[in-house]
């Protein structure tokens, strides 16, 4: 008998096999997609619900499979019934007991299919060569991915040397907030010359290396679905670039179909949130007035369709001073500056 | 510009010219005033229906105000939780907080990360915001001197959000932190375009749907003895001295510095002075004051890169005489700034570790006598009253 009562409080028997007193408060438990609930299933259940000091948090307790902790959640009662809306809305593929009074039941919510694995669909810079004091990649997925560790499935490798640098990331998530754009800086730290960290470790790249970007398969989308399958991006390092771009070096063309094209100087940072420009290149009128045209920018350049009117009325590019290029240097200053 | 481009130009009628002036829009501030009661801080505010996209940093103004920053939508978020008082304090140590915080989202304690925790001076109820794994929901959950945790209910709390400049289109990310200053509600920010130091203040009353003055800072960086532009405040705190209002910030560097918030003229950047550096392969966690044998004391909690020094983890903390921060003379700032002795336990004079916060994931102060620190242990994450030395 002591075996039956402490199965019927764990619930791994359903309430009529605990064959309750009719002077125990009896409920119907179920689940819905979102929320909980306790239906009184006799008398005593009822005084219990009417009862003025009753707390229903004393009640109906829903726990995870294996917990002794409750969920948390907000609750409403009702005449006859109680709702429990948890913190946190149920998982797929979890086993929920529910608790009330002398009943209990278990609930287990089926597993969803298996959702498409996440992707890797854009990522910033697009070069194969980058400073030695380059600061940060752009990482897009095709859909929202698990934050709060995303270091443990990051990784960057020398080829060269044939081993993983360690520390190589300032480790803080900057999402974008559809949470599918990561921003992955490099430690400044260590990538900006004379900085302690950079004298006490040394710079995360070298010129004249090798590396790969690594994204670890075993990153979560929100769906629970993980990427699977690896993904690299290797890329080569060249010389420290101290020097600020130079807008006037620009290279400016409109094609036949009034298409422009602009070609930087040198490879510039834009992220893949926002390739469609207007805070930081856009067009305007002669008289300063600002022009609809959406400007297209990518690493070494952008592009703007431009309508045949707009085309011949010599229209201007304005470039806001806040543009950088890979190492951080933007027009207006460089990212290195020595104290005034 | 190149030879064919000047004729493409010429041709086309194209001109490529650098905007002058920066982008940064400033507002001249008021002096801090009399703190504000919870009742009268939130103008317009809004009732029912709140739902936290996230919740990356937490703090308390008066009145049981909860302050948080809301990452995921660049905004700072203040709920009226009604948390009053009176303090009574954590009565025991509550173990394996993270595997009773997890079950109640759902989930197992591998699958929680937890964000930040802030401690209501008011109630002494610790306030705790953690996610889940996979789905990144996210809950502020409250746990009582009886080490009973709890979510906080928000249906019927007022609330307000307030989006910082640029926000919605994703200049700012993440706020790395936010604090009550009085008669405004100061935040720091992350950009994921720019490396770039943001301080925002958002005037008291906050109101619903309002904006905030963004200042751009730049603090000279001890160790490389260069002006640093760019470097994110990691932590800060108000400070007030002689009339004058201050932001002291450390950075990922491990410099404090003092940032002068009154007199600002629109369009100018704050200008930080430094005036200690902590030492290299640091990353600052949370800063608080406290008041102790006829001194004020900064406390930085911290994160080393390298194997623990002086202690059994990595996670550690030292306190800064506040005297410190009064300096201004050349002689003691910026590139003459005092640096902590890394070699020592303590030193120089008003610089040491604090051996009560080792291994502190989290830390807040409680009182004058005591902080609350969520601790690693072998059994998983702890939570306990600490002593401040």
């Amino acid at each position: 008998m002591l075996l039956r009562w402490l199965l019927c409080l764990s619930g791994l028997l359903f309430v009529q096999g605990c064959s309750p007193s009719p002077q125990e408060p009896q409920f119907d438990l179920r689940a819905t997609a979102d929320h909980f609930e306790a239906r009184a299933a006799n008398p005593a259940a009822r005084r219990l619900l009417a009862a003025p000091n009753s707390n229903p948090a004393d009640t109906f307790q829903v726990f995870i499979q294996g917990a002794t902790t409750p969920l948390f959640g907000t609750y409403a009662t009702r005449a006859d019934s109680i709702i429990f809306q948890p913190a946190a809305p149920p998982v797929p593929g979890m086993s929920y007991r529910l608790q009330a009074g002398s009943s209990s039941h278990q609930h287990h919510i089926p597993a969803q299919q298996a959702t498409a694995p996440p992707r890797v669909i854009g990522w910033m810079p697009r070069v194969s060569i980058v400073p030695a004091n380059h600061l940060k990649f752009y990482l897009q997925f095709d859909q929202p991915m698990t934050q709060g560790d995303v270091w443990s499935h990051l990784q960057l490798h020398c080829e060269t040397d044939g081993q993983q640098v360690l520390g190589a990331f300032r480790e803080v998530e900057l999402w974008d907030p559809t949470g599918t754009i990561l921003t992955l800086w490099l430690h400044p730290g260590r990538q900006k010359t004379g900085v302690n960290l950079n004298q006490d470790e040394g710079p995360v790249l070298h010129a004249g290396k090798r590396y790969t970007l690594r994204v670890l398969g075993t990153w979560t989308a929100t769906s629970g679905t993980a990427l699977g399958q690896p993904w690299h991006l290797p890329f080569t390092v060249g010389p420290a670039d101290h020097q600020q771009p130079a807008p006037e070096k620009w290279k400016l063309n409109i094609s036949a179909e009034n298409q422009l094209t602009i070609q930087f100087d040198e490879p510039l940072d834009f992220s893949p949130a926002t390739p469609n420009t207007t805070e930081r290149l856009w067009l305007e009128t002669p008289t300063g007035q600002r022009l609809p045209t959406p400007l297209q920018a990518t690493t070494t350049g952008a592009t703007a369709q431009l309508d045949p009117t707009t085309a011949k009325t010599a229209p201007v590019l304005k470039v806001s001073p806040d543009i950088e290029d890979l190492a951080g240097n933007s027009i207006s200053r460089p990212f290195e500056r020595q104290m005034e | 510009m190149t030879a064919n481009t000047r004729v493409s130009l010429k041709l086309f009628g194209i001109a490529a010219t650098a905007a002058a002036g920066a982008a940064f829009f400033l507002y001249t501030l008021k002096a801090n005033g009399a703190p504000v009661a919870a009742s009268s801080a939130l103008k317009n505010p809004q009732t029912g229906g709140l739902k936290l996209q996230s919740a990356s940093s937490l703090s308390f103004g008066p009145g049981g105000l909860l302050l948080v920053a809301e990452s995921g939508s660049a905004s700072v978020v203040a709920i009226e939780t009604g948390d009053i008082g009176p303090l009574v304090k954590l009565k025991q140590r509550v173990d394996n907080v993270s595997g009773l915080i997890a079950n109640g989202l759902g989930t197992t304690a591998e699958n929680l990360t937890i964000n930040d925790m802030a401690v209501n001076p008011d109630s002494g109820r610790i306030y705790i915001s953690a996610s889940r794994k996979p789905d990144n929901a996210t809950s502020v959950i409250t746990v009582d001197a009886e080490g009973k945790a709890r979510q906080l209910d928000l249906t019927n709390l007022p609330w307000a959000r307030i989006t910082l400049p640029g926000g919605t289109n994703s200049k700012v990310t993440r706020i790395t932190d936010v604090a009550f200053a009085g008669d405004r509600v100061l935040a720091a920010g992350s950009c994921n375009e720019e490396f770039a130091s943001k301080i925002f203040s958002l005037p008291v009353p906050l109101e619903h749907g309002g904006t905030a003055s963004i200042y751009s800072a730049e603090t000279y960086h001890v160790a490389h003895r260069k002006w640093e532009t760019k470097a994110p405040i990691s932590s800060f705190i108000p400070y007030e001295e002689n009339g004058q209002s201050y932001v002291v910030g450390a950075f990922a560097c491990t410099p404090i510095a003092k940032f002068p918030l009154n007199d600002l003229k629109p369009g100018s950047q704050v200008k930080g002075v430094s005036v200690m550096e902590l030492g290299s392969g640091n990353r600052p966690l949370d800063l608080f004051s406290y008041n102790k044998g006829g001194k004020r004391w900064l406390v930085t909690h911290t994160q080393r890169f390298h194997k623990p020094l002086f202690g059994p983890s990595n996670l550690w903390a030292a306190r800064v005489d506040m005297a410190y921060l009064s300096k201004s003379e050349p002689t003691a700032t910026n590139e003459n700034a005092t640096r902590r002795d890394t070699k020592q336990k303590a030193g120089p004079d008003g610089v040491e570790i604090v051996d009560s916060l080792f291994g502190a994931v989290q830390v807040d102060k409680l009182s004058d006598e005591e902080a609350i620190v969520l601790r690693e242990t072998a059994a998983g994450l702890a939570l306990e009253v600490a002593a401040l030395p």
